[in-house]
């Protein structure tokens, strides 16, 4: 099941939030959230919800072993630490990463071929690291109960897409108390913005880039391998660039939409989760880029990656051995493919030149560091995209007209010229432009109670119904559109 | 007076006296004295419950708009008489609830099907759908509108002597001149016949695909590409027909181009849209069609000479029965009859008609603002149309009978066309009592034949029509036996003379 679909839209979230609301105490509440974020999981994965079972007994089993010993004696709670995490990623290395390591020796044997990805499994994954190791240094408390481990882990906001929300950041509320409704229209409005961006705009740029560059669909069909890698060769210059354009614009539109609604639908019921994209394309820096990206993903690698192996603190060469090791998982992360763990590298590249010679220039230059960031960034989704190095090579090589093709073509120049405004605007949407506007709309009726209340209806009122109203629009008639994200 | 109402005076204005706003924040001199500062935060809202409560009041009020929409969708959705269950715009039926499985439900099937079942039969489908077309219109400048892309597009092989020697429009038969180099034929099995044992289209499928759309202004263009192997499976079949009725009949095979290949020019469709030039794709393929009873007809030069005319709908992939009837001229020339003259038909104007173009346009906004016009050519004589969808056809009854050009004047924008045959059904016959002789011919189309065979009643007493998409009942040697035909005739359009679905089909018909 994903947001973005009308059977969640239209059956499960109002038979979610209705059950929710008839609820009169705090565990009733949780334990409804826990039926519907098993089931919503099961919907997509029936077989898949074992291992979600199974990895959360693991680490709440684990934690509670760590919680009994003393903290004095570090070494055996390290050790529950490590038996967590080796089996953690035992299970995540084979459901995501064997074909990977096979591949690396010769052609997979057929079971191994036959591998299915549990959808969700990186991201419920690391939340529960993360929830052990926050016990092991003292974070956290261990919980007693099993199903309140399963909630953190299953609660269907961000188990399958993230945000990775941290067990400390979010226990207080999930098991304490919150409010209930306190959030309540921010958290509509921030969801229909999501389903907005998602629906209305992801979406179509990611039908762009299918037209333009090869649907997303075929990529990865060894099949029509020939057939992707003629249509790449001879797509026209023009049709290149924004073809390219459109795919930086659909991911970030599509990842930070499902964060969007993640956050939206937590504030709904009293849950604050932490943001995770802060306008990256604003970005001066490569630095800067990955504070604004996949926040919780980029403070995951930090706190229990980078600092554990020794951060900063151990000399020069050893910051930038694990500044190597940090953005080679990075990328990995992203993909089981050699081509996700080189886009992690390209930008480890970047980040080190950063902190060693462009650190000052950038922060005087504000236009050029800004361009600088972009055009790294815009290349750096070549590599992404592309699994298969010859099609990214040729894409490449199309940007600069090597392939032999003209500027631009008739069909190009059409299809471009159709989806012009779409692009202007997902590039605003990209900026904080909107969110200026609103609050500045807000600051201006503030000081006039009919202005003010005007204003109120119509960010909490008006808008989410208009935009929920287009969104399932956009939604009827067409086929199951899952999140780019899914694969991770 | 606490410090906390202070500040709140400071920063809102003291409430005035008498009645309070609606969006005023209530007076709190009624809150509790604190006992102490504390730092958690649910501890200070406890401070002032009636504040908590009025913030969170005010915050669901705020919500509700939300909350009312969606709820009464929600009930709209579930209200299953109000699903739509055939979407008639896209003549198509749409997905049905799917049947429970245990595998299903493990694979994940079952779950992604109900999915499919609720999006694609949501309530007030229409509505929304032509929300969403709005929406879309809004993207960019449609002054040229691009949908699709051209999809597979083979070379095209030149044939060693794809020249008109092999085009038998004077009858003879090339044979018979040595001199005369014969292109390679495709490989061919021995011809076997076998029974009707061949898939058919099931009532409510289409066999219609849509690549790309191309609009400019008003009107809709797909452009082609070119599956090979498929459309050489396609000649191998027409040979093979002409194999299994050497000494019985003379096989015809029309192949009606997309209406851009003869409406857009070489020069434009060649270097600008960049699709594959059908006039190369008809060489090669009509060359490799072969036999001394085997008719290829060129119908693509005449349309084009004729292309000022309106001889293609500009909202629909079909010809107009005005363009068919230029490919008939084609066809007379190949069978060496004269043609008989349009002016002795009757004009029947079945009024506006938007077609398939329209339907698979994801902005039809430009299309709809100057539909197509429908007009039917009554031919001249005393002609009788039977229908059938049983193929239950035997010498003593065709099926019944139907007006010869079915009046859809009346009926939606979207049926004008079928206004020809009464639509597709599986059999059809035209018999014209004026013409004395026991002359037939026997048809195999799609909907591109529809208009088309009209005109063969000026030459047949009997015009049979097997619509190759429906028709199962027997074979096409069975049938020339049993109903004494003379001559065969295959019309379809390129689309699906290179598509496996229907080039399958077309053998199943033939009995190979």
């Amino acid at each position: 099941m994903v947001f973005s679909g009308l059977i969640f839209l239209y059956a499960f979230l109002p038979l979610c939030l209705l059950t929710y609301a008839l609820c009169k105490n705090m565990t009733a509440r949780n334990i409804v959230l826990l039926i519907f974020s098993l089931l919503f999981y099961a919907w997509g994965e029936p077989k898949f919800v074992l291992l979600l079972l199974l990895m959360s007994a693991i680490d709440w089993f684990a934690a509670l072993r760590i919680q009994k010993i003393e903290p004095r004696f570090k070494r055996a709670r390290r050790r529950w630490v490590i038996f967590a995490a080796v089996t953690n990623l035992a299970l995540i290395g084979w459901f995501k990463y064997a074909k990977f390591l096979f591949s690396v020796f010769g052609d997979p044997p057929a079971f191994v071929q036959n591998i299915a990805l549990p959808i969700g499994i990186s991201f419920y994954t690391f939340q529960l690291l993360s929830y052990v190791v926050d016990v092991e240094r003292q974070d956290a408390e261990a919980e007693k109960e099993y199903w309140h481990v399963l909630l953190y882990a299953s609660l269907f906001h961000q188990c399958i897409a993230g945000p990775i929300v941290r067990y400390k950041t979010i226990a207080a509320e999930l098991f304490g108390s919150r409010s209930a409704y306190k959030d309540m229209g921010s958290g509509v409005l921030r969801f229909t913005v999501g389903l907005a961006k998602k629906v209305l705009l992801a979406n179509v740029c990611g039908e762009l880039v299918g037209t333009l560059l090869v649907a997303e669909e075929n990529l990865g069909n060894a099949a029509l391998a020939e057939a992707n890698l003629q249509a790449l060769s001879q797509a026209p210059v023009s049709a290149v660039w924004a073809g390219m354009l459109a795919y930086a614009l659909q991911i970030y539109l599509d990842f930070s939409a499902y964060s969007d609604m993640a956050i939206g639908l937590g504030r709904m019921v009293g849950l604050h989760y932490q943001e995770n994209f802060d306008h990256p394309y604003c970005s001066r820096s490569i630095t800067e880029f990955w504070r604004r990206w996949h926040m919780s993903l980029g403070t995951f690698f930090r706190d229990y990656v980078y600092i554990p192996l020794g951060g900063s603190r151990k000399g020069g060469k050893r910051t930038i051995f694990n500044l190597f090791v940090v953005w080679a998982l990075t990328g990995l992360w992203h993909g089981a493919s050699w081509n996700f763990v080189l886009w992690g590298l390209y930008f480890f590249v970047f980040l080190v030149i950063e902190k060693h010679f462009l650190k000052g220039f950038l922060e005087k230059h504000r236009l050029i560091s800004h361009l600088y960031a972009l055009v790294v960034v815009y290349f750096g989704w070549i590599l992404f995209r592309y699994s298969d190095m010859s099609l990214g090579g040729t894409v490449l090589k199309g940007l600069f007209g090597l392939n032999g093709n003209p500027l631009t073509s008739f069909t190009t120049t059409a299809i471009v010229k159709n989806h012009i405004f779409l692009l202007g605007f997902s590039i605003l949407v990209s900026t904080p432009l909107f969110r200026i506007i609103g609050r500045w709309l807000g600051n201006l009726t503030a000081h006039d109670r009919f202005l003010a209340g005007a204003y109120q209806v119509v960010a909490y009122g008006i808008l989410p119904v208009t935009l929920l109203l287009l969104s399932t629009a956009a939604l009827v008639g067409s086929t199951y559109n899952p999140f780019m994200y899914f694969q991770f | 007076m606490n410090n906390e109402y202070k500040n709140y005076k400071v920063k809102h204005g003291a409430p005035p006296a008498g009645r309070r706003g609606r969006h005023e924040a209530p007076p709190v001199r009624k809150v509790r004295e604190p006992v102490a500062e504390v730092q958690n935060e649910e501890a200070a809202v406890c401070r002032m419950p009636v504040q908590r409560r009025a913030s969170e009041k005010r915050a669901l009020r705020q919500s509700m708009p939300f909350f009312v929409t969606l709820a009464l969708v929600t009930v709209l959705a579930w209200l299953i008489p109000l699903r739509p269950t055939v979407a008639e715009g896209e003549k198509r039926e749409l997905a049905h609830f799917p049947e429970f499985s245990m595998d299903a439900l493990l694979e994940g099937d079952y779950f992604a099907d109900i999915d499919t079942w609720f999006s694609d039969t949501f309530t007030g489908r229409n509505t929304w759908m032509q929300v969403n077309q709005t929406l879309e219109s809004m993207h960019g400048m449609n002054d040229v509108v691009m949908q699709g892309n051209i999809g597979q597009q083979d070379a095209i092989p030149v044939l060693p002597s794809a020249s008109d020697d092999t085009m038998k429009d004077d009858g003879e038969n090339p044979d018979d001149d040595a001199s005369v180099p014969t292109p390679t034929p495709a490989p061919t099995p021995e011809p076997t016949e076998k029974p009707w044992g061949g898939d058919s289209v099931g009532e409510g499928e289409s066999l219609n695909r849509l690549e790309n759309l191309m609009i400019i202004g008003d009107t809709a263009y797909e452009y082609p590409g070119f599956i090979r192997d498929a459309g050489e499976q396609y000649s191998a079949a027409i040979t093979r027909a002409g194999q299994l009725l050497d000494g019985k009949c003379r096989v015809f095979s029309l192949i009606a181009p997309f209406g851009a290949s003869v409406m857009l020019s070489r020069d434009f469709r060649e270097n600008e849209l960049g699709c594959t030039i059908e006039e190369d794709v008809l060489t090669y393929l009509e060359g490799l069609m072969t036999g001394p009873n085997v008719y290829p007809v060129r119908v693509i030069d005449r349309l084009i000479e004729h292309n000022s005319e309106y001889i293609f709908f500009r909202t629909d992939h079909h010809w107009t029965a005005l363009g068919a009837y230029y490919a008939y001229t084609a066809w007379c020339d190949a069978a060496g009859v004269s043609a008989v003259p349009l002016s002795r038909y009757e004009e029947f104007d079945q009024g506006e008609y938007l077609g398939t173009y329209y339907e698979g346009a994801e902005n039809a906004d430009a299309l709809a603002a100057n539909p197509d016009q429908c007009i039917a050519y009554v031919p001249p004589g005393d002609i009788s149309l039977y229908v059938t969808d049983y193929s239950e056809d035997t010498p003593e009854y065709f099926g019944e009978e139907m007006p010869l050009i079915f009046d859809e004047t009346e009926a939606p924008l979207g049926f004008k066309y079928f206004g020809f045959l009464v639509g597709d059904h599986a059999f059809n016959a035209l018999i014209n009592d004026s013409i004395q002789d026991d002359s037939a011919v026997l048809v195999y189309k799609n909907s591109m034949g529809n208009p088309f065979v009209y005109y063969l009643t000026q030459h047949y007493h009997s015009v049979y029509v097997c619509d190759y998409r429906y028709y199962e009942t027997r074979t096409m040697t069975e049938f020339v036996d049993l109903f004494g035909v003379d001559d065969v005739i295959f019309v379809n359009n390129t689309s699906q003379a290179e598509w496996y679905d229907s080039v399958d089909l077309v053998e199943s018909c033939i009995g190979w």
